[in-house]
């Protein structure tokens, strides 16, 4: 109880500090590691977004998927990524409810959609890196996608590092990556009159530098 | 093929997915995109010419609102989707200045899409949920106090043939301020099933500062500016 209370005030007191620290320099390669990442899920939004009917945006969040980084932060371009989407965990926000459920079932499984009873996942695997600026960059790699593997070339920007104290002496980097490619290169072509073939991907999210 | 048969038959196939109906698909080849040219004189821009002005409601199934955040620092952007909000909208497309727009947002209503469950790595939180705690804790929305978020607009000009800025008071934590959306028009269409009301589409964002609203929790920890991102399409009144 009492080192049960001792920790809890430790790990206050270490929140606040974390929270008065100046801001720092970001986004900052400086001292960053070097090795292998982890995504941390708590913080990492992966949204697709198809036009409908030419009109509008139609946004759709995966809520499942892991990936692993393998950073160099002093030459970035020999960094690896590989991503691993659970196409059945969509969140659509449909206002209703009852209907919500039905509608992600049948994106996630129909096979004019998603089709995750027979390609149950969606995964991508860096080729290649290039820096194109301090903090920015490209990587290029296989989207398998329905069982069709394509390369897809990823717009990727640098956000920086931080050292929330929870995470000990383990670096946290953030990115923010984004993508458009062709639906129908991956052999979907359903209801093209209504939805755009183009779907275009956003990534916004922190890894965490895994324990040795 | 017009624009507007085009996408009926287009709407028609999406109605049969959207029910799920056990329909076979309905094989749609690409139809040749229309003719877009910027307005003539007097003329109006072709996306805007067959609108109906008038009242115009939100579609709420073809609707999207996300506000982005910085963490750490503004290493990643933190993403929420409101899920329950409305709007009313009355359009002139002869005159899209002259526009008025009004959204009612529940802030009870949010997503974050938190993976697995909150309540494990959080015992000590009163709320049983990371979207009930974004929801209804003073320090962000504070829902039970401040059940709505409100944008009235005030003004709008158009600074291009289908784009322009919409000026209105957004009241949020019971504070109002002048906020600027920029907003751009994407179209009309006109699914059958909603005949022959048409169906008009538009994308908007704005940034605030969430500290002119008395939201100071964890600046600069989270970022004290707040991108706002709308997609999403309105349906003419009957």
């Amino acid at each position: 109880m009492q080192r049960n209370l001792t920790m809890r005030i430790l790990a206050v007191s270490a929140s606040l500090l974390a929270l008065t620290l100046p801001a720092q320099a970001n986004p900052t390669l400086e001292g960053v590691a070097s090795g292998l990442y982890e995504l941390e899920k708590t913080h990492a939004f992966l949204t697709w977004t198809v036009q409908h009917n030419g009109i509008s945006g139609y946004s759709v969040n995966f809520t499942d998927f892991d990936a692993d980084l393998v950073f160099d932060a002093e030459t970035p371009a020999n960094s690896q990524l590989s991503v691993n989407i659970n196409p059945t965990a969509l969140n659509t926000n449909y206002p209703d409810p009852v209907k919500k459920v039905e509608w992600e079932e049948e994106l996630g499984t129909d096979p004019r959609f998603l089709n995750a009873g027979e390609f149950p996942a969606i995964t991508f695997t860096s080729t290649s890196v290039e820096q194109t600026g301090d903090f920015t960059g490209t990587v290029t790699g296989d989207l398998t996608f329905l069982g069709v593997t394509q390369p897809v070339t990823l717009d990727v920007s640098y956000g920086g590092v931080a050292n929330p104290p929870w995470f000990g002496q383990r670096d946290v980097i953030g990115f923010t990556a984004s993508t458009t490619f062709n639906r129908s290169d991956f052999g979907q072509t359903s209801m093209s009159g209504v939805i755009s073939d183009a779907v275009e991907i956003e990534f916004s999210g922190e890894f965490l530098q895994a324990e040795e | 093929m017009t624009l507007k048969s085009y996408l009926i038959v287009g709407g028609s196939a999406f109605a049969l997915a959207a029910c799920g109906s056990p329909s076979e698909e309905t094989s749609i080849d690409d139809a040749p995109t229309p003719p877009v040219e910027a307005e003539a004189d007097g003329e109006l821009h072709p996306l805007l010419a067959e609108v109906a002005a008038g009242a115009y409601s939100l579609e709420k199934t073809h609707a999207f609102m996300t506000v982005k955040v910085g963490h750490s620092g503004g290493i990643s952007d933190y993403r929420i989707s409101f899920t329950d909000f409305d709007a009313s909208l009355d359009f002139d497309p002869a005159a899209p200045e002259s526009s008025s727009i009004s959204f009612s947002i529940n802030p009870a209503a949010v997503e974050t899409n938190y993976p697995g469950d909150y309540s494990v790595g959080h015992a000590d939180s009163q709320w049983s949920s990371w979207n009930e705690d974004v929801s209804r804790d003073a320090k962000w929305l504070n829902s039970d106090a401040f059940p709505e978020i409100t944008f009235v607009s005030t003004g709008a000009t158009k600074t291009g043939d289908l784009s322009g800025t919409v000026t209105g008071d957004l009241t949020l934590l019971g504070v109002t301020k002048p906020v600027t959306l920029n907003v751009t028009y994407n179209g009309v269409a006109n699914p059958p099933w909603f005949a022959p009301r048409d169906v008009i589409g538009f994308d908007a964002d704005t940034t605030v500062l969430r500290s002119d609203f008395g939201m100071n929790a964890f600046i600069p920890n989270i970022g004290d500016e707040v991108t706002v991102e709308f997609s999403g399409e309105f349906l003419q009144d009957e």
